[in-house]
């Protein structure tokens, strides 16, 4: 099976591969078919990373280890049209393995304010960036499940079985998890007056 | 069975205008075409890793049934009457589990069994590389020997010592090398041996009281006769009591300067190949043996880049430089001659005078190749090296420029950043 691509001038019209066609083409070491992994699924995985982990240099490294892993695992994919759902429990598992390492360096105090130094957002406006710094501090605060439930319900806007099924847990275990997350959230702005504030302020300009 | 669902999971709102804020401020990252071809590069490289391991698995099987069908044979063969030779190093058995002989003080004598003698002066270095029932193969990776070889029917000697190769069958001489000067020297007291040369076109053929010296930096060789009853000469000191003769083995008269002939063409290594399966020292110890002067003159350029990035891993930044160097000096058309000048940039990173060089070789790699592969690299490098150096009007030029060309890079985030503290001071 081979791949026809928008490289090949005779593929220009050609319908894009199907998720299935795709994982095929994968298995069958197409060479076009890793570009055509990245190009679909990568800004779903990078935007995933960087709302859990926050904006962070590491971000592209991680998304090319998470396409790395999604290759050696892929003998492991039973349903080839759930390409898309295999590739983010595939980054999930990554981003767990990048949340404890970050975990465990906070303990032995690598950064010495024991705390991560790079969370910088896209906004001109220093409370917003400020505001930005301390809810990632809140999210270090949190579990790692709790953390990944979180983002994956609330940034993500995954229905509680869609979290579930990306965690490879139990719809009621996934909702457990996402409510725990989101409680202590809550609690934590609640109890920091400048956050507290600055949420209850009408927030209407998006990222400049 | 769970039959829970999101319907009945209200969102709390203070974690939801949470989520609405961090959603807008991190920007998700495009899938640019050079992250695309990075991941592309690292994954042949798996596949490749992948491949290697297969064969190295299927390797390791022939080669344990070779063993066991050896062993076999070996347990039903009759004892051969003409046994391996076996030698004792000052009359001790050779050094367990290795045969690299170090000697510090005094000299080292190894005693064959067949009465041949091999003496290894002080501060000399060398190895008994392989013992048959014919001979030995000694290398001699620095210092001098005195060698002394009983003649038998079919022996056969080889003595290495740096790029080049003495083959002896019963005779007396003297060998010495020196790697850091690239001198080589032989003295013949008596039989006959033929040694080859990098900057010979055949092996060349000594006979009694003929010495030979070799310089492979000024590429000059010398086959003189020994004039003073045979006392011996360093390499590294001049040939004064010598008279040089011609030798028909070389292509002009002797101590002149000679190219490296046609024929001795550099002979493939398969660097790369070794390197891939993360053997980097292993490239630059075959390197050291062939000759660092030699190999960095006269290697092809898939084996010099193989042996600089070997050195680079194996931290040999020196040896990488002059690689490098080579690699740019020797193939200057070449891709690989522009990738040298970022690879050069790199090593000079964290150079204690300054980021003056590095900057220089990340200008001429961009320069050179505006849209390489490691243009978005050098640019951000340069930036690094400039905010480090506190060079601030610098830096922002780049930083604009870094933006311009790679707004979604691995180094947008440090552009903005500097970018936005100018405006806003």
């Amino acid at each position: 099976m081979r791949l026809v691509t928008e490289r090949s001038p005779r593929t220009v019209a050609a319908r894009p591969p199907t998720d299935a066609e795709l994982v095929r083409a994968l298995r069958a070491d197409d060479p076009a078919a890793p570009a055509i992994l990245w190009a679909r699924c990568s800004p779903a995985v990078g935007r995933l990373l960087a709302k859990v982990l926050g904006p962070g240099l590491e971000i592209e490294d991680l998304t090319q280890e998470v396409f790395l892993r999604v290759f050696v695992r892929l003998p492991s994919l039973r349903e080839p049209s759930a390409l898309k759902a295999f590739v983010l429990s595939v980054a999930t598992n990554v981003l767990k393995w990048e949340l404890r390492r970050r975990w465990v360096s906070r303990r032995v105090r690598l950064s010495i304010s024991g705390r991560l130094p790079d969370i910088a957002g896209t906004s001109n406006d220093a409370e917003a960036r400020q505001a930005l710094r301390r809810c990632y501090q809140i999210f270090d605060s949190l579990t790692t499940k709790e953390r990944l439930a979180f983002v994956l319900r609330y940034l993500e806007g995954m229905t509680i079985e869609e979290v579930a099924a990306t965690l490879a847990v139990s719809v009621s275990t996934a909702k457990r998890w996402v409510g725990s997350g989101a409680g202590k959230v809550a609690d934590r702005v609640s109890r920091d007056p400048d956050l507290r504030s600055f949420f209850a302020k009408p927030r209407e300009e998006g990222p400049s | 069975m769970n039959v829970e669902s999101s319907d009945e999971t209200p969102l709390d709102r203070t974690a939801e205008r949470v989520a609405d804020f961090v959603t807008g401020q991190v920007a998700s990252p495009a899938a640019s075409r050079s992250s695309s071809n990075e991941f592309e590069r690292r994954l042949s490289g798996l596949r490749r890793r992948r491949r290697n391991r297969q064969r190295l698995g299927i390797g390791a099987a022939v080669t344990l049934a070779l063993m066991v069908a050896g062993l076999a044979a070996f347990r039903f063969k009759p004892a051969a009457p003409g046994a391996d030779l076996s030698y004792r190093v000052d009359g001790q058995p050779p050094p367990a589990g290795g045969n690299v002989l170090v000697s510090e003080r005094a000299e080292s004598l190894l005693a064959f069994s067949d009465g041949s003698k091999v003496r290894i002066a002080a501060r000399s270095r060398g190895r008994v590389v392989d013992v048959n029932g014919h001979g030995a193969r000694f290398a001699l990776d620095e210092g001098k020997v005195s060698v002394d070889i009983v003649h038998r029917p079919r022996a056969q000697w080889t003595f290495e010592a740096g790029p080049f190769v003495v083959s002896v069958h019963g005779t007396s001489f003297t060998v010495a090398w020196n790697p850091a000067d690239t001198l080589f020297e032989l003295r013949l007291q008596s039989g006959a041996v033929s040694v080859a040369s990098p900057l010979a076109a055949s092996e060349i053929g000594l006979r009694a009281g003929q010495t030979l010296r070799v310089s492979l930096r000024d590429l000059t060789s010398t086959v003189a006769v020994t004039v003073d009853g045979g006392r011996e000469t360093p390499p590294s000191h001049p040939a004064g009591n010598t008279t040089a003769v011609p030798s028909p083995a070389f292509d002009g008269p002797p101590t002149t300067r000679a190219r490296p002939p046609e024929s001795a063409r550099w002979s493939y290594r398969g660097w790369t190949t070794t390197l891939a399966q993360n053997r980097a020292l292993d490239v630059v110890a075959d390197a050291e043996r062939r000759g660092l002067a030699t190999v960095l003159e006269r290697a092809d350029s898939e084996d010099l880049w193989a042996l600089a990035n070997a050195a680079r891993y194996a931290g040999r930044f020196a040896l990488a430089r002059q690689a490098l160097t080579a690699q740019r000096r020797r193939f200057p058309s070449s891709d690989r001659a522009q990738e040298a000048a970022f690879l050069l940039g790199r090593l000079h990173d964290a150079d204690p005078e300054g980021p003056g060089t590095a900057l220089g070789w990340y200008d001429r790699y961009l320069a050179e190749a505006p849209d390489g592969a490691h243009a978005s690299d050098a640019l951000g490098r340069k930036l690094t090296l400039l905010q480090r150096s506190n060079r601030t009007t610098e830096a922002l030029a780049v930083a604009q420029d870094y933006l311009r060309r790679f707004p979604r890079g691995t180094y947008a985030n440090a552009a903005h950043a500097l970018v936005r503290a100018a405006q806003h001071p």
